[in-house]
């Protein structure tokens, strides 16, 4: 496994990911967000450089009732984070500017409420199609001790080419079409293929996926025949 | 992406994490031409305005003041006596506090303390992103109205 460098990370960020490491969070769950793109640079050589100062995490949910494993709660507040609510009562932290939110897959519809995470003492946003970044992830060392869980290029490539025409925000939008463009070099077709396969998507997500492919100019025949017809 | 260097010498790595976006080799005069930066800073600017008001709304509910203690030699013993001293208008206020709520108190005071330096970080990175984005606010006039 290949070790990240000592100072990739800025040292809240570092710290809060080797904490999070030593309680076993990324043994299924994974970082997600714009810190992801840092990590492929370094192991991809992708050239992007922009990102915000929050930190997103995808949880993964085992079991709705499973006992508790951390209270990481306690522990991002030892690390120097102070926890608030946001609107709509999402549980975030905060610490040195640095902003900590965590989410899990959404099943239903829009609808759904904030979920209460007991296995790790947390409250996360529901959002769709994160199942996609947690079960295509692989793992990177952040040092000789702790591992990080990251979702691989073609997942994140995928998450964003669906979830883009449907960002209320335009700049948001326009920041996940510079990733997705920024990705395009590194992706291999075969494992896109096999992370869409991995999908059950209605005509309307198949769709946003065929427009966000022609704002970035990406061929959507790399999809397979399925999508060709839809690209003309 | 275009981006340009600008002349301007990159920033060092912990004065990056400091800046309200990090981005390596760029300046201030990106932000004004580039849109995918200018959207960028404009939606952490959102960001920024929702934690400082969360923040601000979470520091309300803490017990203003600072906690002091108290020490009296009563023969051979030393008594503590623990107080919250805080302002209430133009006096000071020293108010007991039984042992038995010092452990709260002090944690409450504590995480005010964590809160309000966050508020102050995102106070400065609101500032820097206003002189960034041209953004004016309404100054607060210190004078009272002559009218």
């Amino acid at each position: 496994m290949r070790i990240l460098p000592k100072d990739l990370f800025p040292e809240p960020v570092g710290g809060l990911l080797r904490s999070l490491s030593g309680v076993g969070f990324f043994d299924r769950s994974t970082l997600i967000g714009s810190w992801v793109m840092l990590i492929y640079r370094e192991l991809y050589g992708v050239h992007y450089t922009l990102r915000t100062l929050d930190l997103d995490f995808a949880v993964q949910v085992a079991h709705g009732r499973a006992r508790m494993r951390a209270d990481l709660e306690t522990l991002i507040s030892g690390l120097g984070f102070t926890s608030f609510f946001a609107a709509g009562g999402l549980q975030k932290f905060t610490g040195g500017g640095y902003e900590v939110e965590f989410f899990v897959h959404r099943h239903g519809g829009r609808s759904e409420e904030l979920r209460t995470l007991g296995e790790w003492k947390l409250s996360a946003l529901p959002l769709p199609f994160l199942r996609m970044l947690i079960e295509f992830s692989e793992a990177v060392a952040l040092d000789e001790t702790a591992t990080l869980r990251y979702p691989i290029p073609e997942a994140y490539f995928l998450h964003k080419l669906i979830i883009n025409p449907n960002r209320l925000v335009k700049e948001k939008r326009e920041k996940d079409l510079e990733q997705c463009a920024a990705l395009m070099g590194v992706l291999d077709l075969e494992k896109l293929r096999r992370v869409l396969d991995s999908q059950r998507m209605s005509g309307k997500t198949r769709r946003a996926i065929v427009t966000s492919c022609h704002a970035i100019g990406f061929p959507v025949e790399a999809f397979g025949t399925e999508f060709s017809w839809m690209g003309h | 992406m275009k981006m340009g260097k600008r002349g301007a010498a990159t920033p060092a790595k912990d004065e990056l994490d400091k800046i309200p976006l990090q981005m390596d080799n760029i300046t201030m005069n990106v932000a004004e031409n580039d849109p995918a930066v200018q959207g960028l800073l404009q939606e952490e600017y959102r960001r920024c305005l929702d934690v400082l008001e969360a923040l601000q709304q979470k520091i309300a509910t803490y017990p203003k003041g600072a906690l002091n203690t108290r020490e009296k030699v009563i023969g051979e013993r030393k008594y503590f006596y623990h107080s919250l001293v805080f302002r209430e208008g133009s006096r000071v206020v020293n108010q007991h506090v039984p042992k038995s709520e010092l452990p709260t108190l002090r944690a409450q005071v504590e995480e005010r303390d964590k809160c309000r330096k966050e508020i102050a970080t995102y106070r400065r990175r609101i500032a820097y992103l206003e002189k960034l984005l041209k953004i004016r606010r309404p100054q607060k006039s210190r004078r009272a109205n002559p009218a």
